[in-house]
C-alpha cells in the first residue's frame, strides 16, 4: 500500500451539472466543525462555492433571509434543530434545493425518516468524492 | 545524500501507515482523505485531524463524566455524544475507535453502566494509540518535506544569487 507521499496533487474540478453554471452555492448543515472542513473541500472539487451553518434553525433563517443554494447537505442530530425537521420546514417553504441527507447511523429508520422528510438522497458519513460523483451523475 | 534521506523517510512513512492498516486501526478513508490534499491545501490531512483530535478530547471527558455520574443515567447524552465520535471517526478512517464507539453505543442502550466503562476504558486507549502513531506519522512528513525543500533549492534565487556574485 502506498500513500500519496511525493505526489504534489494538483487540485482537480471534478466537472459536475450542477456547478456548470456559475457560482453553484452549497450549503453544509452540520453542528460539527470537522464536517465543516471535510465537506467544504468535498463540494469545493465539484466546483461549489460553500457556506456552513450549525444547525437546522441556522439553514432555515438563511433561506428566510433571501439567501438560495443549490445543493443542502443535512446532517441528522444537531442541537437547536435536527435535520428531520429543518429538511421538512425547508420544503414546506418551497425550497427546491438539492438535498443530501447524512448520519453516522447506518439504521434504516435514519433513512426512511429522511427520505420522508424530503431529502434527495441519504448517505451515511463518510461522504466520499465517489459518494457525492454518483449522485451528481444521477440527478 | 539528500535524496537517500527522503527515501528512507518516504520509507518509514508507509512503514507506519501499512502497520496501522494491518492493525485495523486506519481504514481506507484515510487514503480518500490524502487524495483531498493538494497544492492549495498541503496540511489538508493534518489540519482534519487535529480538529478530531480536538473535538475527540471534548467528546471522551464528557462521556467518562455522564459515566461515572452514579445518581443519573443520561444515556441518551451518551448516544448523542457516541454517534459524534463515530462520524467523525469514520470520517478520518479511524476504524478501530469508530468499532468501540459502536460497541460502547451498544451497552449504553442495554443501561449495562459497568459494560458502557469497560469499553470507554478501550475506547481511550484506542485514542491514545492513534493520536500518538498519527503524530509521529506527520513529524516524518514534516522532515520529510524539510529535506526535499533543502534538496531542490529555487532555480531563480540561484541565478540571482549567480548574477549579484560573480
Amino acid at each position: 500500500m502506498t500513500s500519496q507521499i511525493g505526489s504534489s496533487n494538483v487540485k482537480k474540478i471534478i466537472t459536475c451539472k450542477m456547478t456548470t453554471k456559475k457560482d453553484a452555492k452549497a450549503l453544509i448543515v452540520d453542528d460539527d466543525s470537522m464536517a465543516h472542513t471535510l465537506h467544504k473541500h468535498l463540494l469545493s472539487r465539484f466546483g461549489f462555492k460553500t457556506f456552513t451553518a450549525e444547525n437546522g434553525k441556522q439553514a432555515i433563517e438563511l433561506f428566510r433571509s433571501g439567501e438560495h443554494f443549490d445543493l443542502i447537505t443535512m446532517d441528522f442530530q444537531m442541537p437547536v434543530m435536527d435535520g428531520i425537521e429543518a429538511t421538512k420546514t425547508l420544503r414546506d417553504m418551497g425550497v427546491d434545493s438539492k438535498i443530501l441527507g447524512v448520519s453516522a447511523s447506518d439504521k434504516s429508520a435514519v433513512m426512511e425518516l429522511f427520505i420522508e422528510a424530503g431529502v434527495d438522497h441519504f448517505f451515511t458519513k463518510p461522504l466520499t468524492l465517489d459518494k457525492l460523483a454518483r449522485f451528481f451523475k444521477n440527478i | 545524500m539528500l535524496g537517500l534521506e527522503t527515501y528512507r523517510l518516504v520509507t518509514d512513512m508507509n512503514r507506519l501507515l501499512a502497520l496501522l492498516f494491518h492493525q485495523g486501526v486506519l481504514d481506507e478513508q484515510f487514503l480518500q482523505l490524502q487524495q483531498l490534499q493538494d497544492e492549495s491545501s498541503p496540511n489538508f490531512v493534518s489540519e482534519v485531524v487535529n480538529i478530531y483530535f480536538n473535538e475527540s478530547e471534548k467528546l471522551l471527558r464528557n462521556l467518562r463524566a455522564l459515566l461515572m455520574d452514579r445518581e443519573q443515567w443520561e444515556y441518551k447524552k451518551v448516544g448523542v455524544h457516541l454517534n459524534q465520535m463515530i462520524g467523525s471517526s469514520s470520517s478520518i478512517g479511524a476504524n478501530r475507535i469508530r468499532n468501540v464507539c459502536v460497541a460502547l453505543r451498544g451497552a449504553s442502550e442495554q443501561n449495562n453502566r459497568l459494560g458502557c466503562l469497560r469499553a470507554l476504558d478501550v475506547l481511550e486507549h484506542e485514542y491514545c494509540y492513534l493520536k500518538n502513531k498519527l503524530h509521529e506519522f506527520f513529524h516524518i512528513e514534516q522532515q520529510r518535506v524539510l529535506a526535499a525543500g533543502i534538496r531542490y533549492p529555487n532555480p531563480v534565487q540561484q541565478q540571482q544569487h549567480h548574477q549579484n556574485h560573480p
